[in-house]
Order: structure tokens, then sequence, then C-alpha cells
């Protein structure tokens, strides 16, 4: 098992810089995720530590070790690729067997250590049989089976869900994070969706333009997102995020949308709208944290139904407040009509704050994230 | 739907009967066109065929009334094969196994060339490796009987006229432009995440490309195997030209002498020896002829 560190790590392609001065630490035995869209660097990152890529410049660590100018044979890991990169040709039995044969092991220990890992993925019943002879979950076993034979120090994972279909995607999440709990060894996973990074990963780095943007545990990542990118990335449906005008007015701080969006916060925001004094703040709240109420309220803001959609369990609607669009996640099948006037409640302690400029999150309340911290 | 339902369940027998004409219109048509189809095919092919039977014939028959109908079947003209037609021809045997060398060199030649000279192209970035493309496209285009004397005199400093290897070496060196573009389309289309696995499991590039990339671009390999062995067994104007000892002749040599006899040609014997000639190639091809085909969807594709 190996804890791998990077140091100042970047990559370039002639003038393009994949990945740009990235610091990251994983632990030993944890499944981290990169997260990003695509041409974010993450895939970059994911074979600069499997050895086909050599940084341009800083240091990757396996334990104590720069592996910089180590070959792929000189490291000891397994990865797994979105096409599984099955080697057509072969049976499964000797995709599976390659990596030791390779290394020349002896034939009883092949063949013993092939066995119980296509045991464990249950794909005994398929060692004779050829790639193409095999469901695309089978395959994607076979290939987890391949780079798992040799009991790697880091297990390197490329969207390896992304061609199952949606139900066997989620029965192999599962698999995967309990396979890789269970042999405690260190995996790296890149992937575009969040999903996936959220339900398999101990801990997210969201990666943009070759640069990590947060690097926390999903709960946090989801609760406290540190700048307006992360915060519009994750979330199905995304974060409203509404620019507005700060101003205050009898002592409370007020947000100005244009077009009579106005929405007044509890005095205590004024410490945390004083970082962007005098610039522009965007106000974020999850859908799911927007309620429809019949009447005025405290933190309510008047608008008009633009459009509904129903989810199946929720139902998420569109509503228009001057000039801004808030998309509201109601449990549900709610009976509202298009250009019904309904009040938005935004509860305070659910409001994500951010300099519009710089789009990092302004500082949060003691109060604010106390409560914040008390919702689940 | 709730109003084209109604619609559709009021007269449901006559759109039936309608589209039952429709079938047996396009029916008719589908046969009239294959009967067109083959007419036209079996029309063009007539010549060939007519031309292939002749050979056939003359080579079994001593004379042939109108030039068409044999009158007198013998295995005269297949005399050839136990004694030479004159003391004027080398052994037959002696001249189908160099035919066979100037074949089997030229494809072993062909293959062992442009199998990791297309890997390098495919896979490798190297300086001029786009020139080099280019240029070797230039040099299939190239019509290579124009180099038909810059070669003599090229293969008589190097000694090497009158032999086989000569002509071999020649050959596969023209038909090696075509062979690299094909092969390169074959490691085009394998991809990088498969040679990337293997290089994570454990191989350097060589085993990479030894046993993981060439097993998959076997059916590459036999295309232009074939192609190489058939282009090298019916060679004909650089055997012309580069070998006059008769030690080194091929079968082109060996027909080509019965077309230019001194005496008065001998149709029959020349069908004959032509059949021996081609005899060998029609079995290789009716054997292989699956895996030529594949040129087309292998060899084409992302060969960019």
């Amino acid at each position: 098992m190996a804890e791998i560190r990077f140091k100042n790590l970047t990559k370039k392609f002639g003038s393009v810089v994949a990945v740009d001065n990235i610091d990251l630490h994983i632990r030993d035995g944890e499944l981290l995720a990169l997260l990003g869209p695509s041409g974010c660097g993450k895939t970059t990152c994911l074979l600069m530590l499997a050895g086909i890529y050599k940084p341009t410049s800083g240091e990757i660590y396996f334990d104590d070790v720069v592996v910089n100018d180590v070959p792929p044979k000189g490291r000891s890991v397994g990865l797994v690729f979105q096409s599984y990169a099955l080697y057509p040709h072969m049976t499964v039995y000797e995709n599976i067997a390659f990596p030791l044969r390779i290394r020349r092991r002896p034939k009883d220990e092949i063949d013993r250590r092939v066995r119980e890992v296509a045991k464990m993925a249950q794909i005994d019943e398929l060692l004779d049989r050829k790639p193409s002879q095999l469901s695309g979950g089978q395959q994607q076993r076979v290939a987890l089976c391949r780079a798992l034979v040799r009991e790697p120090d880091l297990l390197l994972l490329d969207e390896p869900l992304s061609n199952l279909d949606a139900r066997l995607r989620i029965e192999t999440r599962s698999e995967i994070k309990r396979l890789q709990a269970e042999l405690g060894i260190t995996t790296v996973l890149v992937t575009h969706d969040q999903i996936e990074a959220m339900t398999m990963a101990e801990r997210v780095a969201v990666m943009r333009k070759g640069k990590i943007e947060q690097l926390s545990t999903p709960a946090e990542l989801y609760r406290r997102p540190e700048n307006l990118f992360v915060a519009s990335f994750i979330g199905d449906p995304p974060m409203n995020l509404l620019r507005t005008q700060q101003s205050v007015e009898n002592g409370r701080p007020r947000l100005n949308g244009g077009d009579g969006f106005v929405f007044s916060l509890p005095a205590e925001f004024e410490q945390s709208l004083a970082a962007a004094t005098g610039r522009d703040v965007v106000l974020g709240i999850r859908p799911e944290h927007v309620k429809i109420v019949g009447r005025p309220g405290e933190h309510a803001v008047r608008g008009e139904v633009f459009m509904t959609e129903l989810l199946g369990r929720d139902t998420l609607v569109d509503v228009r407040s001057g000039d801004q669009s808030i998309r509201a996640l109601v449990p549900g099948d709610v009976p509202l009509e298009i250009g019904e006037n309904v009040w938005l409640e935004l509860q305070p302690q659910y409001v994500h704050l951010f300099d519009a400029g710089t789009e990092a999150r302004l500082p949060d309340l003691d109060l604010a994230g106390s409560e914040a911290a008390a919702v689940p | 739907m709730a109003q084209t339902t109604p619609a559709a369940a009021g007269r449901p027998r006559q759109k039936f009967t309608i589209s039952e004409r429709l079938v047996a219109r396009e029916r008719r048509r589908k046969v009239l066109a294959h009967v067109l189809v083959y007419a036209f095919l079996v029309v063009t092919a007539l010549p060939l065929i007519f031309g292939y039977g002749w050979l056939v014939l003359n080579s079994f028959s001593e004379t042939l009334a109108f030039g068409v109908l044999p009158e007198k079947l013998s295995l005269k003209n297949w005399r050839f094969l136990v004694e030479p037609p004159s003391r004027f021809y080398p052994d037959l045997w002696r001249t189908t196994w160099n035919t066979a060398l100037l074949a089997i060199g030229m494809t072993v030649t062909v293959v062992a060339v442009s199998t990791p000279t297309a890997y390098a192209l495919s896979r490798l970035k190297f300086a001029g490796r786009n020139a080099f493309l280019a240029l070797t496209l230039v040099l299939h285009a190239f019509p290579g009987i124009t180099l038909l004397i810059s070669t003599y005199y090229v293969l008589r400093a190097l000694n090497l006229l009158n032999s086989i290897t000569g002509v071999f070496l020649v050959k596969a060196a023209l038909m090696l432009p075509l062979a690299i573009w094909v092969m390169k389309g074959f490691y085009d289309n394998i991809s990088w995440d498969v040679e990337m696995s293997a290089l994570v499991d454990g191989a350097t590039r060589f085993q990479t490309w030894y046993k993981v990339m060439l097993p998959q671009v076997m059916p590459g390999i036999a295309s232009i195997s074939i192609f190489s062995f058939i282009y090298g067994w019916s060679e004909y104007i650089y055997v012309i030209t580069f070998i006059q000892d008769k030690e080194s002749w091929t079968l082109a040599s060996y027909i080509n002498t019965i077309v230019g006899d001194f005496r008065a040609l001998d149709y029959g014997l020349l069908s004959a020896t032509a059949l021996f000639y081609i005899a060998p190639v029609l079995l290789f091809f009716i054997f292989t002829q699956k895996y030529l085909m594949r040129v087309t969807i292998g060899g084409t594709k992302g060969g960019s």
C-alpha cells in the first residue's frame, strides 16, 4: 500500500497547461476522486500516476520515493480504463494473467491468483471466453481483475462506470467501493460524474483548468462549496446562483437582484458581506432549500411560476422573480399554474454567498455556520 | 393519439389492401433489378470466362477447330512437366522454385520492414514523421517502371544482377509504401488504452508491441503477405530485365521464352505453361480471399 503526494505538479503539452502546479496528498488506503469537466486535467493526473506521462515539473511521491522517472513497469499500479482496454486476442484468463506472466511468475502461482481474483469478481465461469463474447459489465469486471491480480499499491480507475447502463452502474459502484475497502488499496477514481464521485469517494478533488478548486469530503463539498465553480458543478439540479448588488437598509443587509428582486438578510450577515464591500455578490441557494409559501414572510421573495417539471418524487418549479430565475425542488406533485404568483422562502441558514469578482466564498458567520452544521 | 385512433379504426381493411399491392409491386421491382444486375455481370464477365476457357481447352487438345473447339484431347502440351520443350530451356522445377523464392523473399522482406515501420509511424512521435508519411505516399504513386534503368545500374553495382535476391529486394522496395500505409491503418485502429494498459501491466514497449499489438494486426499482416506473394509470383518486367542467367529464371522468363521462341509459336505449350503458372496463385487466392477483403475494412479507416 502507499500514500501518494503531488508536489507542485505541472504537465504541459506544448503551450497547453493540462495540470497547473498541483499539490495533493492521497492517504494510504483512501479512495479519492478527481472530479471535473472534460479537459480539466484529471486524466492527465491519472496517466502521470500510471507513469505513462512524465510531469513537466514538480514531483510525484509514492510514499517517500519520487517516481517521476520510474517507467510504468517499475510502479505497482493497476489501471482500469473507461473502454476496459482488454486484449481482444486473449481469453479472459490470459487477460487477467498477463500482468503476472509478463513478470514471469511461477505457473501455479499465476493460476491460483487468477482464479482467486476471478472468483472474487464472480467471473470464474467466464475464464475461457474471449472479451468480445462478454457483456459490458463482465468486461468491466475482467478489467478490474486484471488491475487487481498483482495486488498493486495503487489502483487507478478512469471513468470505470461510464460505459455501463444505469442499473448496472449503481450495482458496480457499491461493489467497487466494497472491494476497495476490503483490500485497502489506495485508489484514485477519475470521473466527470458527480454522483459517481460523491457516492464512491472518501474525499473528492474538484478540478478545473488544471487546478484543484476544492478538496474535501462529499458532504462538505455539498454543504460548503468554496467557490462559484464548485457551487455550480456540484448538485443536481444545480444550485441557484443569483447575481445581486448589496446595500444596507434599516441596519439590515439587502441583496438587490434587479427589477424588483430584493432579498433581506439577517443583520449578522453584514460581517460576511463586508469582505466584498463595493462589489457584486452572488447569492446561492440549492433548489431543495427553496420553499414555496403562500404569503409573504421575512425571508421570502415574490415571483411568478414560469415552468414546472415533474421529476417523479419531486417537482422542479422554475420561478421568475424580477430579473432572476429561481428553481425550487418541492416534494410531490404540486398544483401550480404557470403564471401563478407565489412567494419563495430562502432560508438564511442555507444561503451561500460568493464574491462575484473573485468567485470565492464569503466568510461564513459563526451563527450561520453552526446552524448549517446542525442541519444534516 | 386520441384523434388518430378512431380514424384508423374506421378503415383498416382498405389500408391493408393498399399495402399488399405496394408490397407486390415492390417485390416485382426487386426481381427485375436482380435480373438486370446479373445480366450485366454475365455480359461483362463473358470475355474473361471465354479467355480462361480457351486456355484450359487449348492446353488439353492438339488442335482447335475454328480456334475454339477442341478436336483431339491429349496431354501432349503438358509434357514440359517431365522434360524441357527443348534443350534451350532450364529445368522447370528449378524455375518454379526460383519463382517461389522470389515471391517468398518479397513477402518476408515486406512484412519484416513494414510491420515495425508502420508501428513507429502510427504510435511514435519523431521529427520528420509527417514528411516520411507524405514521401511514402509519393513513392507509391511513382510508376516503378520508370526506375528500371537506374535500378539496373544499382543492382549491377551491388553485384545483384542475375539473382533472385536482387529482384525481390527491388520488388519489396516498390511494394513497401502501400504495405506501410495498410499496416499503419491497422495499428491506428487499436486504441491507445490497450497499449497503455499493457505498459501499466508491466510490459516493456517492445513486449507491448510483440505481445499485444502484433496479434491484433495479424489480419493486416495476412493481407500484405498475400498481396506481396501474388505480386512476387507474377512479376514479369524486372525478372526479364535483371535476369539473363537461366539458372535464375522464373516462370515469367520461361513463358516469355516460349512466346519469343525462334520456331513457330506453340500455343498448346503456351496455354499449358500459363495454366501451370496461374494455378498456385488461384489456389492461394481461394484460400486467402477472406483476409484480403479485410484490407478495405481495417486498412483505410483512420489512416491519416
